[in-house]
């Protein structure tokens, strides 16, 4: 007994030596977004006579959670007052851009929103004219819940060269992963997420770069050294973008987004991966033009 | 001619290029219209192999379950109108009766390099006359081919496009192509099977597999004969 107990301290004592910054996984994982939902102008018309104030409805989202996981709560404030008999075909737009639902919503966000907006975040809900077009079909939660999964594979593979870790979760930790995530309860799911991330070496990054609609992913696999920065991969994977001149002199022209942070172009890339990957396991980093 | 990096099934997409560049050869030499594109919208010049056609079906093959929405602006970026008549003018010239309980669908295939998985992955989306899209996954029987196994087929986001496509899952297709190219580790297999079919001139078949050249140049062609949902013709491999 005094053996295993000596060791539990040690364990505990050298974790806090090795993860300084567990914490900051939780205040990601914690981050909301106040959002302000209005009635998008075609279905203006379906709003009772009888109400005559500005029908909104006022929602905090958080960051890393995803639009359809807060349909019942959304749809409900304008079932109840008689705007739609159902919230079957809902989905949203901001400045007339289809919302991606299987976006986290912070990274919605941080691609759409211009730092100097005020907030709450302004969003049309749609209750007709779903854009096929432009929006993948959702029929309820499990279309997320599959494509979460399937993401988070992905980004399995591309840090191991397999799925594995995602395919041996038992089921019962895969939707203690994803109800976790859908009731925001951070410890229960990193007690399981953290079987998919903290193996190292990763033998590639799990990044997407959005610059303006462009999304680039691609391979990037020199993160065994810890002294590989951000500045590293976008020099890699912007060639076209900007050139190499341009990304050391004018990069204070350029910011770095990720979940509404400003981070530095010199932050070590597998810190970034591992602490401030978004709950699908993926680094969603968004670059933006400083507004002169 | 181009020489696989690795030995396994995975591919670069410099590679993937250079496969695409002989599949196109290929293509023309047979007559199929396949294009290599790249999107100038996009940032990076990533390309695609792309083939469209119009295939004509029983109205009835296909149920009620076409999404049901307005046409819009972003269908231009899916399908440029020109060629869409193009593909009309060259349905007309073919003098088919335009019978009232017959549809036509039209179909777009690409084939897209997976950073990933590091393989080609197969998207495709279907339109009705009207030019709406379809929903596949209500309308599985509307394939041109009935593929032997049905492919897991899920919406997503087009790579390069941005918008939502299908596709096909890439998750047998690296072992598809391990059992295509790593002949080493099935050579005792072959070697028994030759025995056991009674061919002499083992050498026949060494000699037409053992070449980089031949053994790789075919990929896009032996990758899409995997897949199953699209005809690839028999002279690709000839």
């Amino acid at each position: 007994m005094e053996g295993e107990n000596t060791t539990t301290t040690t364990n505990n004592e050298s974790d806090e030596i090795n993860y300084p910054f567990e914490n900051v996984r939780e205040k990601v994982f914690n981050g909301s977004i106040p959002i302000k939902f209005v009635v998008s102008e075609e279905d203006k018309s379906k709003i009772p006579n009888s109400i005559d104030y500005e029908l909104a409805f006022y929602y905090n989202i958080p960051r890393c959670s995803y639009f359809p996981i807060h349909k019942t709560e959304i749809e409900e404030y304008f079932i109840s007052r008689n705007v739609v008999e159902n919230g079957d075909n809902i989905w949203y737009s901001y400045k007339d851009i289809p919302l991606k639902w299987h976006y986290p919503v912070g990274l919605l966000y941080d691609i759409y929103v211009n730092s100097d907006d005020l907030l709450p975040w302004e969003i049309t809900v749609h209750f007709s004219n779903y854009p096929n077009n432009k929006l993948i079909n959702i029929k309820d939660l499990d279309t997320l819940k599959d494509s979460y999964l399937t993401t988070l594979k992905e980004s399995d593979y591309m840090r191991y060269g397999n799925a594995n870790r995602v395919m041996c979760l038992s089921l019962d930790d895969q939707s203690t992963l994803w109800n976790s995530l859908c009731n925001l309860n951070f410890k229960n799911f990193w007690n399981i997420n953290s079987k998919l991330l903290i193996d190292t070496p990763w033998s590639n990054i799990s990044a997407r770069l959005y610059i303006n609609d462009n999304v680039i992913q691609e391979r990037f696999a020199n993160i065994s050294e810890e002294n590989t920065t951000l500045k590293d991969l976008i020099v890699s994977w912007c060639q076209e973008v900007f050139t190499e001149e341009e990304i050391n002199n004018n990069i204070d022209n350029y910011k770095f987004i990720l979940h509404g942070i400003n981070i530095s172009i010199d932050t070590p890339l597998l810190w970034l991966g591992q602490y401030l990957s978004y709950p699908d396991n993926w680094l969603h980093i968004i670059i933006k033009q400083k507004s002169s | 001619m181009v020489n696989i990096s690795s030995n396994n099934q995975y591919i670069t997409y410099e590679e993937f290029k250079n496969f695409c560049e002989f599949f196109l050869k290929k293509s023309k030499q047979l007559n199929y219209n396949w294009e290599w594109m790249e999107d100038s919208n996009h940032l990076k010049k990533t390309g695609y192999l792309k083939f469209s056609q119009v295939i004509e079906i029983d109205k009835k093959e296909i149920s009620s379950t076409v999404f049901k929405f307005e046409k819009d602006d972003n269908l231009d970026k899916i399908i440029n109108d020109v060629e869409l008549k193009m593909l009309e003018n060259q349905y007309d010239d073919d003098n088919v009766l335009n019978e009232d309980s017959k549809t036509r669908i039209i179909w777009e295939w690409h084939i897209i390099y997976s950073p990933i998985f590091q393989i080609p992955v197969l998207f495709f989306n279907a339109w009705d006359e009207e030019y709406q899209p379809i929903d596949i996954l209500s309308n599985k029987e509307i394939f041109p081919i009935k593929p032997l196994y049905m492919p897991i087929i899920t919406q997503k986001d087009h790579p390069i496009l941005g918008v939502p496509y299908y596709y096909a899952h890439p998750c047998t297709t690296g072992q598809n192509m391990n059992m295509l190219y790593n002949i080493n580790i099935n050579k005792d297999e072959l070697n028994n099977t030759i025995e056991e079919i009674n061919i002499d001139n083992t050498d026949i078949l060494y000699n037409t597999t053992n070449t980089n050249e031949n053994k790789y140049n075919n990929y896009i062609a032996s990758w899409l004969s995997t897949i199953g949902l699209i005809k690839v013709d028999i002279n690709y491999f000839i």
